[in-house]
């Protein structure tokens, strides 16, 4: 399980499941990014004249919503937002669940026991339930966002890592590195991370997905980013009152939504097969 | 064998006895360091004053440290008294078991139509693995696994229920309508909805089994002779396959739970996960962590049992 980028980037970039997530992810941050600096309408201006405009109305490319504020800006503003939660909490996660896992990988005992435990626990826990009662009872905004789906998202990657590690602790080569006397440091950044770090990019870019949905979910039941600031959750928060006549202003924030997280997904996936080739996953 | 099972069976209702009591500290905890206090909804009520503010606060046992608070909410939890709603002051329990119903009809709604589409399309990816088949139904099951539960209704009840007018837009029943083809017509959306986004919870993992199953050897002799018809091999993925799926069910209740909270509040349908998010709003503690620990031990049962079943279900696992 080497890692070497450029092969890696050849064979995401030979398949379509590979490559179209490959393109789109990079797209959409930098859009998401820039949008606010190339669209002529400020994401927070309110223009009662052109409210509930259909999309194409009025020089605005996906129309304006009830209070005459242009779709398209708040989508990419609200993308700002969804994107950083999700990157943002996925690199502490990782971070801590590499840690974890990695611990518990490598020495046996009452600490891996301890915390597979609760790993195993916290997995079968319907965590929206968790998260909605931490969100509302939390000051809301963007921090309180992004901290409590790290607390809810470390176990996934942390299991990956902790079931790598123990792959890799077993292999002769460590096993003759610790026999030659090497200290726990040196096996741990020298031969277990780099060993790990494919499948913990892969666990890493999966993760990026569920926590833009699980943002999704907070804000859309009104715990999450508050307004006016945007979220893609949160445009979609009172959508539903809308829906009869204005149904644009429900499916177009939640088309991208999917869109993102498919591509995440996808590119997931295909890192995993571009990775280590031999094992085509469905 | 009998020692080892019953260790087995021990260690397994011990962890998640000892999960259970962490959920339960980690949420009691959480509802009473939060803003908003239960007596707020009394401070504001014509004549009130201190005494009879602090006499209310005895009475609900506010007036306690948290820890005789907890270990008392515990006592109560174990013998069946789940406390009083702060908002009509009736029993949790009852509250709970009374939306209870609506939860299962609905939760047992999306199995089915979850189970039968995620199996067919586990298998039809497994049968045609590497072909265009097994590409579209894997594409499939990420899109479907990407939906956001609350988006995929709104879309429905814009098309069924606005366009095309097939289907209410939400709740139990209609107004004087109590037969079953109006419930039937008031469930499908849900029901599809919650289906639908947890399909690939089955079909990943059919996929998966059944592929194993098709590896080994017994299905290529069959096959090389001549033996297995198309219904045969079906029949016998079905059965290799089913077995290792138990667990699955496992995993499968907390993600219905959590998506039957956010469908039931887009369909208004009248469940436990919309007395949740009722509940939070009006920052009812009680039935709030009533909720929560029902939900946490039906998860940690249901998981437990599948983990149980499976053990005694497949004799490799008897060690």
């Amino acid at each position: 399980m080497t890692m070497r980028l450029p092969s890696i980037l050849r064979r995401l970039l030979a398949h379509p499941r590979g490559m179209i997530p490959t393109l789109y992810v990079p797209t959409i941050i930098v859009l998401c990014g820039l949008g606010p600096w190339l669209l002529p309408f400020g994401e927070l201006h309110v223009d009662l004249y052109h409210r509930f405009l259909p999309p194409l109305g009025n020089g605005h490319l996906l129309g304006t919503d009830e209070i005459g504020r242009d779709v398209l800006s708040r989508v990419l503003m609200g993308g700002r937002v969804s994107l950083l939660v999700g990157l943002v909490s996925t690199a502490i996660s990782t971070l801590i669940g590499t840690t974890v896992g990695i611990v518990a990988g490598y020495h046996a005992g009452l600490a891996r026991f301890l915390i597979t435990t609760v790993i195993d626990a916290v997995l079968c826990f319907p965590v929206v339930f968790l998260l909605l009662t931490l969100a509302a009872v939390l000051h809301p905004g963007i921090g309180t966002i992004i901290g409590i789906i790290t607390l809810v998202s470390w176990m996934e990657v942390a299991r990956v890592a902790q079931s790598q590690t123990r792959i890799v602790r077993r292999q002769d080569y460590v096993t003759a590195v610790v026999a030659m006397g090497a200290g726990d440091a040196q096996v741990l950044f020298r031969e277990i991370l780099p060993n790990i770090l494919p499948a913990i990019i892969v666990s890493a870019t999966l993760n990026i997905a569920r926590a833009i949905l699980l943002e999704s979910y907070v804000s859309y039941l009104g715990y999450g980013i508050q307004p006016p600031d945007a979220s893609w959750g949160n445009l979609l928060n009172n959508a539903q009152e809308y829906l009869e006549s204005d149904p644009w202003l429900a499916i177009i924030p939640g088309a991208v939504i999917v869109l993102t997280v498919v591509m995440f997904n996808l590119l997931g996936d295909a890192l995993r097969d571009a990775i280590d080739p031999s094992r085509r996953s469905s | 064998m009998g020692n080892g099972n019953l260790l087995y069976v021990l260690r397994l209702g011990g962890v998640k006895i000892l999960l259970l009591l962490l959920v339960s500290i980690t949420g009691f905890t959480l509802l009473h360091l939060a803003p908003g206090d239960p007596l707020s909804q009394f401070t504001l009520a014509p004549g009130m004053t201190a005494e009879r503010l602090a006499q209310i606060a005895h009475g609900m046992g506010l007036d306690q440290p948290l820890w005789r608070q907890y270990l008392h909410w515990l006592h109560g939890i174990m013998t069946g008294d789940w406390g009083r709603s702060f908002r009509d002051q009736s029993p949790v329990l009852g509250i709970i078991v009374s939306h209870l119903t609506a939860t299962i009809e609905l939760g047992l709604a999306a199995l089915g139509i979850s189970f039968s589409l995620g199996l067919g399309m586990g298998l039809m990816g497994a049968l045609r693995a590497g072909r265009t088949v097994d590409d579209v139904t894997s594409v499939i099951s990420i899109i479907l696994f990407s939906l956001p539960t609350f988006w995929l209704g709104l879309v429905f009840i814009y098309i069924f229920s606005v366009r095309l007018q097939w289907f209410p837009t939400g709740n139990f029943s209609s107004p004087g309508d109590r037969s079953i083809v109006g419930y039937l017509r008031h469930l499908a959306l849900p029901a599809l909805t919650l289906g639908l986004v947890s399909v690939p919870v089955w079909s990943r993992y059919m996929r998966t089994f059944a592929g194993e199953i098709l590896k080994q050897d017994q299905i290529r002799t069959a096959r090389a002779l001549g033996l297995s018809s198309g219904r045969i091999i079906v029949h016998r993925l079905l059965r290799g396959a089913l077995l290792p799926m138990i667990p699955v069910a496992g995993i499968y209740l907390p993600t219905l739970l959590s998506g039957a909270l956010v469908t039931e509040t887009v369909f208004s349908w009248p469940g436990i996960g919309r007395l949740f998010l009722d509940s939070l709003q009006y920052r009812d503690y009680p039935v709030v962590m009533g909720v929560l620990m029902f939900s946490a031990i039906l998860v940690l049962v249901s998981s437990t049992l599948a983990e149980l079943l499976h053990h005694v279900a497949d004799p490799r696992l008897r060690a």
